[in-house]
């Protein structure tokens, strides 16, 4: 790495995470003798621009708490983005070397406009994607800085808070503008746990564009489950039919909600005993809860399909036929109303109308043969 | 002003995401509701329908509250019923009218809120569907996303001071919570005509 260093002599083909790999070893041979400065401390005065540069794999509460107030006069001197000559070698030792650091400021805007290597942190590195100024690395977040030449102190943005790079800069530095792409705060009691974001090519690098497309990209992710809570939305793949299903999904179970609870309160409830019976045969052995309280709910309409319904969901076939009764009886009494927006969807599976038949028709399609012949039996006898 | 308050937002920890389980979810639902019911029926019986309708809705949202805790959105519907209770336990006990009426007074509660909502809903909706049919700019594209992210946030209860992340988060939870609420609320009345 070191070498690889050296030999890039045009610091403009340095991509940020050989610095890093540099960084770190550097750390590591030319450590802490130098008396680190805890992560609070602000960076040295004379670093004009500084970047900072969030490694995920290594050692990120050394080089985030530790490294970079001392890393920033030489080394990190080298990420700004005035474009100059190559970036320097880490080895420098003495933090002090401003002159030479100065020489460093190849902008990271440049270095990265090399293809990176693929490295052995298992980023990934799209080559086309490199063509751009401020690209950053899969795995890290490069924040560079505007040319004040004030005590900045180096702060990580907190995963979450990718968006509040801004925020925070602004909090602590006074006039640190959104302008030139740069934010440098310190890190402070921040995990180290980073969002690692890659400007694509022919996209903004602004840290707040970035940040903003990480959130962009949650929130999809967040929205692929919420189709599969919201029943019909598989086919929409349009963001804004999906986000139309939701509205109308959850509009139409509020008004549902309404609705039933003034049915609730216009009947005269004979709100029984059988309630509490359900739930007190919920602690009772398998075989003496489940019978009676599937029977004392006459009007489901489809018992045997909500018990489909839920033996699909719960039941693996390497699942005892134990284990399957205890957990029918507990989720039996308590999902029993579950059935009526459940037996909707599943009236096909079952049309059998016994229960004894039901119940045949359901073992055979859940479990093993030999189960379902022994299963029901085992239900029974304890009635 | 939107931006500010989309950045104060913004700071918010994502917590590992909460699963609702459906056999608790509908236990503590309906052991709270039922008993909660029970003494509805038995307490008032003189009252206006309408009054007993909002206790009831109000038992139902309570119920809601309860069943699923450590939600965001739960915790808002929390604060709204609890200040609904306090201005209502103060008054004099006209019933209040559980209408498209925005002038209500307890404008703070869920119920009135989710009217609201309704009214809201259409209005945004018809601007969306109209910006829909003018031009797909993306411009107009999102303008219309974030139309929709608003009516959402009205829809969930605590909406408004969530970001956009938390809002879809919190949108899974919520929305498997009314789904086991409906179900619940349909065997209870099914059971009891």
């Amino acid at each position: 790495m070191l070498h690889c260093l050296n030999s890039n002599a045009s610091g403009s083909e340095m991509t940020v995470l050989e610095r890093q790999r540099a960084t770190i070893k550097w750390q590591h041979n030319n450590n802490h003798h130098q008396g680190y400065s805890s992560s609070s401390s602000p960076s040295p005065s004379s670093s004009s621009s500084i970047s900072l540069v969030q490694v995920q794999s290594s050692s990120p509460a050394c080089l985030a708490a530790g490294a970079w107030p001392k890393l920033d006069n030489n080394f990190l001197m080298g990420f700004t983005s005035s474009p100059s000559s190559g970036f320097p070698l880490p080895p420098p030792p003495p933090p002090t070397t401003s002159a030479a650091s100065f020489d460093l400021n190849s902008a990271i805007s440049r270095t990265s406009s090399c293809p990176l290597p693929s490295l052995a942190e298992g980023k990934e590195t799209t080559t086309p994607n490199n063509k751009r100024k401020t690209d950053k690395f899969h795995n890290t977040k490069v924040v560079a800085s505007d040319n004040d030449n004030k005590d900045k102190r180096v702060k990580v943005a907190a995963p979450n808070d990718s968006a509040t790079v801004g925020k925070k800069g602004t909090q602590d530095c006074g006039d640190n503008s959104n302008k030139d792409n740069s934010k440098v705060s310190e890190v402070q009691n921040q995990k180290p746990d980073y969002i690692h974001v890659r400007a694509r090519r022919g996209q903004a690098t602004d840290s707040h564009s970035l940040a903003e497309r990480v959130r962009r990209e949650k929130i999809s992710e967040r929205m692929k489950f919420l189709q599969d809570l919201v029943p019909g939305c598989n086919k929409i793949t349009g963001k804004a039919g999906m986000l139309d299903e939701i509205i109308n999904y959850v509009q139409s179970l509020q008004r549902q909600v309404e609705f039933l609870s003034m049915k609730l309160a216009a009947v005269n409830p004979r709100l029984d005993f059988n309630m509490d019976d359900l739930f007190t045969r919920e602690v009772f052995p398998a075989c003496a809860a489940s019978f009676p309280a599937i029977e004392m709910s006459p009007n489901m309409a489809n018992p045997a399909s909500y018990l489909h319904f839920n033996s699909s969901q719960q039941i693996d076939a390497g699942i005892n036929p134990q284990d399957i009764s205890l957990r029918r009886t507990i989720s039996a009494p308590v999902s029993a109303p579950e059935t009526f927006l459940d037996s909707s969807c599943f009236t096909q599976t079952l049309p059998s109308s016994t229960w004894e038949g039901d119940f045949q028709n359901l073992y055979s399609v859940a479990f093993d043969q030999a189960r379902a012949a022994s299963f029901p039996s085992q239900l029974f006898t304890g009635s | 002003m939107e931006g500010q308050a989309a950045k104060r937002r913004r700071v918010y920890s994502i917590e590992p995401k909460k699963v609702v389980e459906e056999a608790v979810f509908t236990r503590n639902y309906m052991n709270y509701l039922v008993p909660a019911l029970m003494k509805i029926k038995a307490g008032k019986r003189s009252s206006h329908c309408c009054e007993i309708q909002n206790v009831v809705k109000h038992e139902v949202d309570m119920a809601m509250v309860f069943s699923a805790q450590g939600f965001a959105w739960s915790n808002a519907l929390k604060a709204n019923l609890q200040r609904y209770q306090n201005e209502h336990s103060s008054s004099s006990g006209g019933p209040i009218i559980t209408s498209n009426n925005n002038n209500n007074p307890s404008n703070s509660s869920s119920k009135s809120i989710k009217y609201v909502n309704k009214d809201i809903k259409g209005e945004e909706y018809e601007d969306g569907f109209i910006n829909n049919n003018n031009n797909n700019n993306n411009n107009n594209n999102n303008n219309n996303n974030n139309s929709k992210l608003r009516c959402l946030r009205r829809l969930i209860p605590g909406g408004e001071d969530m970001c956009n992340e938390q809002m879809v988060e919190e949108l899974e939870s919520y929305i498997s919570c009314l789904k086991m609420q409906v179900n619940v609320l349909q065997y209870l009345a099914d059971k009891n005509c």
